[in-house]
C-alpha cells in the first residue's frame, strides 16, 4: 500500500514538475490559457459570490503564473485578468463597458494590485531561479577545477570538461581542440559525433584573429560564432551532422592562446549571458590547465636537456682525458727514442716500443668506445641477428684475449646449449666489455659460464674483485661512470657497460647484476634463442 | 724468382708512408695509388703479386672497385677497414676481396695476412707441411693430425675441411671457399650440413669444443684457423 501511495505520490510529482516545466516554457501563452480557463471555470459561479469579489480568484492566478512563468507573463495574465473581469462580471455583462462608477475604483485597484503582485512574484521567482542556476554553475566549475587538478591527461581533463558542461548546459557539447606543433588545431577528444575539419580550419583562423582582441582584453576570452557555415544556407559537407553554431572560447592564459573551447549546442541555440559567463570561465580553467602541462612539458624538455649537456661535458673530459694521455706518453716515448744525445741497447728499444704499442692499444680502445657510443646512438649500428653457438661468440673474445688474461678464466659451457640469435659483432662486442671489465678488477679466476632458460640463454661472467659498492650499483650502466673502488677506474672511458647494455637491448636481450659470493660481481646477459 | 710486388691503394699519406715502409724493409717492391684512377693506372703498367685496398676511396666506393679488379685480376685482395665498416667488410669479401684487416693493425699482423695470402696462390713458397695450433699437429703432406703427440681420427670430409683452414693457417676462409675446396664446384651443402661438420671438427681438437680458441667463426663469411697464441 505505502509503496503504492508513494508511487502515485511520485507520478503526481512529476506531472506536477512537468506542467511547470511546459509553463515557464511557454511563459506567454500559460498565461493566455490559464486566464482563459479561470474564466471559464468563474462564470457559471458568477452568483455565488459578489462581482467585486471576483478579483481575488483572479488574483491567485496571475500570482501562480508570475511563480511559474516570470514577469512578462504574469503582467499579460494581470492585463487579460483585468479585462476579463470586467467583460464577464461586470453588468452589462459581455462588454467592456461599466454601468456603476463605484466599480471602476475595484477594476483599477485590481489592475495595480495584480500589476505589482505579477511584478514582485516574478522577480522573485526570477531571481530564485537565476540563483539556482548560479549555484548549478559554479559547482559545477568546482567540480571541474577539482577534476582539472586531479587528471593527468588532455584526453582524460577534455571529457571531464565536456561532461560538466554537458550536465549544465544541457546536452551541450565540448570539443577543446589545441594548437599542434605546427599551429594547426586538433581536437583532444570529440563526442560520438565528430566535427567536420572543413569548419573547424575556418575556425582556427577565427581564432588566430581572436589573439589581438584576447590581449587587448587582458587575457579574458570572447565567445566568437562562426555565422559564416550557419547562415550562409549552404548544405553541410558531412549529411549526417545536425545543424549547430559553432561557439567557441579562445583558451586564453597569460596572453597566450592555448586553444579552443568549442560548444555545440542543440537546436540552434546560442548561449546567453550567464552560460557564457560559465563557459568563459570553465575556459580559463581549461586555458590554466593547458598552460601549465605546456610549461611542465617545456620544463621536462630543459631537463633533459640539461642532463644531455652533462653527458656531452663529460664526453669532452672523457675525451681530453683518455685520448690525450695515452697520445701525451707516446709523444714523449717517441721524441726520447729520437734524442740523439741517449744512448740505448736494442732491450731498451724494444722495451720502450712495447710501451708505446700499450699506449696505442689504449687509444684505439678509447676511440672504438667512443665510436660504438655515437653509433648507437644515432642508431646507427642496426643488429644483423643471425643463430650462432654462444661458445663461438665467447671464443672469439676470449681468443683475442691475451694468454694471461687466457689464464684466468674458467669455463661453464655446456656444448649443447640452444644457439642464440644475435649479432654476432656487437655481442662479442658486448661480452668482451664485461669480460675485461672482470679481469681487470679482479686478480683471480673469472668464470663465465652459461646455461639455457626459457627461450634465452643466459651467459654470467663472475669475478672475485671487491665487488660492485651499493651506491655505484644504480650507475654502473650510465655513461662515463667508473666505480669508485678497484683499480681499472684509472683507465677507461667509463663507457663500457653503457655499451655493453645498449647492445644487449638491441638484440632483445638483459643484462642484470648479481653479488658473487663470498665477494665480486656476477654479470648476466640474457640473449635471445630463435624461437 | 723475383721480389714480390704489392699495390698498396689507399687515400691516406701516413699509411701509404707507414705500408711502404713496412713492406720494404720486408724485401717487397711496393707501388702506391691514392685513389682508384690511379690504382687503375698503376695496373696497366705493373702485376702486383698481392693488393692491399683501403676501403674507403675518395672518388669511388672501396667495394666497387674490389669487384671491378676481381674481374680481371686474379692476384689476392686484403682489404683494409675501420671498425665500423663490419658490413662493408663482409660485401667486400662477397665481391671477391681474399682476406680483411680492421685498422689499426700491427706490421706483424699485416705481413702474415699478406704471406698467407701469397703462399696459396705460390705453393712451395715457403708453405708449411705441418701446421700447429695449441696442442694439434696437421700434417698435411701425410694427411695426419695428432693431438698431444697421439693420433686423431677425422673422417675425409672433416680432414678436408681442416687441411684447408690450416694451408690458409690465420686467414678467412670463406663458406664458398669450404664448399668448393671440399665438396667441388657446383656441390650444394646446406649450411647445417657445414656446420655439423665443423662443430665435429671442434669437438675433436678444441681443448673446450663448447667455446672454440681456434677453429673461429668469423660472423656471416666463414671461418679462421687461429695459430698464433697472443701474447
Amino acid at each position: 500500500m505505502g509503496g503504492e501511495s508513494s508511487d502515485w505520490r511520485v507520478s503526481l510529482l512529476a506531472a506536477a514538475a512537468r506542467a511547470r516545466e511546459l509553463v515557464a516554457r511557454h511563459g506567454k501563452l500559460s498565461a493566455v490559457v490559464a486566464v482563459a480557463v479561470a474564466t471559464v471555470v468563474f462564470v457559471p459561479l458568477r452568483d455565488h459570490l459578489g462581482r467585486e469579489q471576483w478579483g481575488w480568484p483572479y488574483l491567485l492566478v496571475v500570482g501562480a503564473i508570475a511563480g511559474t512563468a516570470g514577469i512578462v507573463p504574469a503582467l499579460m495574465a494581470a492585463v487579460l485578468a483585468f479585462f476579463a473581469w470586467n467583460f464577464f462580471f461586470f453588468p452589462p455583462y459581455y462588454t467592456l463597458f461599466v454601468a456603476q462608477s463605484g466599480d471602476l475604483v475595484h477594476l483599477g485597484a485590481f489592475l495595480v494590485v495584480a500589476v505589482a503582485v505579477g511584478w514582485q512574484t516574478g522577480r522573485l521567482r526570477e531571481r530564485e531561479e537565476a540563483a539556482t542556476r548560479e549555484e548549478q554553475h559554479v559547482s559545477a566549475l568546482n567540480r571541474m577545477s577539482a577534476r582539472l587538478v586531479s587528471e593527468d591527461s588532455e584526453e582524460a581533463m577534455a571529457r571531464a570538461v565536456s561532461e560538466e558542461l554537458g550536465t549544465i548546459l544541457h546536452g551541450a557539447r565540448t570539443v577543446v581542440w589545441v594548437h599542434n606543433s605546427d599551429g594547426a588545431l586538433t581536437p583532444l577528444h570529440t563526442p560520438e559525433s565528430a566535427e567536420q575539419p572543413s569548419r573547424l580550419r575556418r575556425y582556427a583562423h577565427a581564432t588566430h584573429d581572436e589573439a589581438g582582441v584576447c590581449l587587448a582584453q587582458g587575457g579574458k576570452p570572447r565567445p566568437t560564432v562562426d555565422t559564416a557555415a550557419a547562415s550562409s544556407g549552404q548544405p553541410m559537407p558531412d549529411p549526417g551532422l545536425e545543424t549547430v553554431d559553432v561557439v567557441g572560447y579562445a583558451l586564453c592564459a597569460s596572453g597566450e592562446i592555448e586553444g579552443v573551447l568549442q560548444v555545440l549546442l542543440p537546436d540552434g541555440a546560442v548561449p546567453d549571458a550567464h552560460d557564457t559567463a560559465t563557459l568563459a570561465s570553465a575556459a580559463n580553467l581549461v586555458a590554466a590547465f593547458l598552460r601549465t602541462r605546456r610549461l611542465s612539458s617545456v620544463a621536462m624538455h630543459a631537463a633533459a636537456e640539461r642532463e644531455a649537456e652533462r653527458l656531452r661535458s663529460a664526453l669532452v673530459s672523457s675525451v681530453s682525458h683518455e685520448l690525450k694521455t695515452p697520445l701525451a706518453s707516446v709523444t714523449a716515448a717517441i721524441t726520447d727514442l729520437m734524442d740523439p744525445e741517449v744512448e740505448r741497447t736494442p732491450k731498451e728499444y724494444m722495451e720502450n716500443l712495447g710501451g708505446i704499442a700499450e699506449d696505442l692499444d689504449r687509444l684505439d680502445g678509447a676511440i672504438a668506445d667512443l665510436l660504438d657510443v655515437s653509433r648507437l646512438e644515432a642508431q646507427a649500428w642496426h643488429p644483423r641477428p643471425e643463430s650462432y653457438d654462444v661458445g663461438e661468440v665467447l671464443g672469439s673474445v676470449i681468443a683475442r684475449m691475451p694468454r694471461s688474461a687466457q689464464a684466468r678464466i674458467e669455463l661453464d659451457v655446456p656444448d649443447d646449449l640452444p644457439t642464440v640469435y644475435v649479432d654476432f659483432i656487437q655481442a662479442a662486442r658486448a661480452i668482451g666489455h664485461v669480460l675485461h671489465n672482470a679481469l681487470e678488477y679482479s686478480e683471480d679466476a673469472v668464470r663465465i659460464s652459461g646455461k639455457a632458460s626459457a627461450a634465452r640463454v643466459l651467459v654470467s661472467i663472475e669475478d672475485h674483485g671487491p665487488g660492485i659498492s651499493a651506491e655505484d650499483l644504480p650507475f654502473v650502466f650510465d655513461k662515463f661512470y667508473r666505480g669508485r673502488s678497484g683499480k681499472a677506474s684509472r683507465s677507461s672511458t667509463g663507457l663500457g657497460l653503457a655499451i655493453t647494455k645498449e647492445i644487449v637491448s638491441a638484440n632483445s636481450g638483459d643484462i642484470s647484476i648479481e653479488k658473487a659470493l663470498p665477494h665480486g660481481t656476477r654479470l648476466i646477459i640474457a640473449l635471445p634463442t630463435r624461437e | 724468382m723475383s721480389a714480390t710486388r704489392v699495390l698498396v691503394i689507399d687515400d691516406e699519406a701516413q699509411i701509404r708512408r707507414a705500408l711502404r715502409g713496412i713492406f720494404e724493409a720486408r724485401g717487397y717492391l711496393v707501388d702506391v695509388a691514392e685513389d682508384a684512377r690511379s690504382a687503375l693506372d698503376a695496373l696497366m703498367s705493373v702485376t702486383p703479386d698481392v693488393v692491399v685496398l683501403d676501403l674507403s676511396l675518395p672518388d669511388t666506393d672501396g667495394i666497387e672497385l674490389c669487384a671491378q679488379l676481381r674481374t680481371w685480376l686474379t692476384v689476392p685482395i686484403l682489404v683494409l677497414s675501420v671498425r665500423s665498416d663490419e658490413s662493408d667488410k663482409i660485401a667486400a669479401l662477397e665481391t671477391g676481396a681474399d682476406d680483411y684487416l680492421t685498422k689499426p693493425f700491427s706490421a706483424g699482423e699485416l705481413v702474415a695476412r699478406v704471406r698467407a695470402l701469397l703462399r696459396r696462390v705460390q705453393p712451395g713458397s715457403g708453405a708449411a707441411s705441418h701446421v700447429q695450433f695449441g696442442d694439434v699437429v696437421v700434417d698435411l703432406a701425410a694427411h695426419g693430425v695428432t693431438r698431444g703427440g697421439q693420433p686423431v681420427s677425422l673422417t675425409p670430409i672433416e680432414f678436408d675441411i681442416l687441411s684447408l683452414l690450416a694451408q690458409n693457417a690465420d686467414r678467412l676462409v670463406t663458406w664458398n671457399q669450404i664448399r668448393d675446396g671440399v665438396w667441388g664446384h657446383d656441390a650444394i651443402v646446406d649450411a647445417n650440413t657445414l656446420r655439423v661438420h665443423v662443430s665435429n671438427l671442434r669437438k675433436k681438437l678444441e681443448p673446450y669444443p663448447a667455446v672454440p680458441r681456434h677453429i673461429l667463426t668469423e660472423p656471416g663469411v666463414g671461418l679462421r684457423l687461429n695459430t698464433r697464441d697472443s701474447a
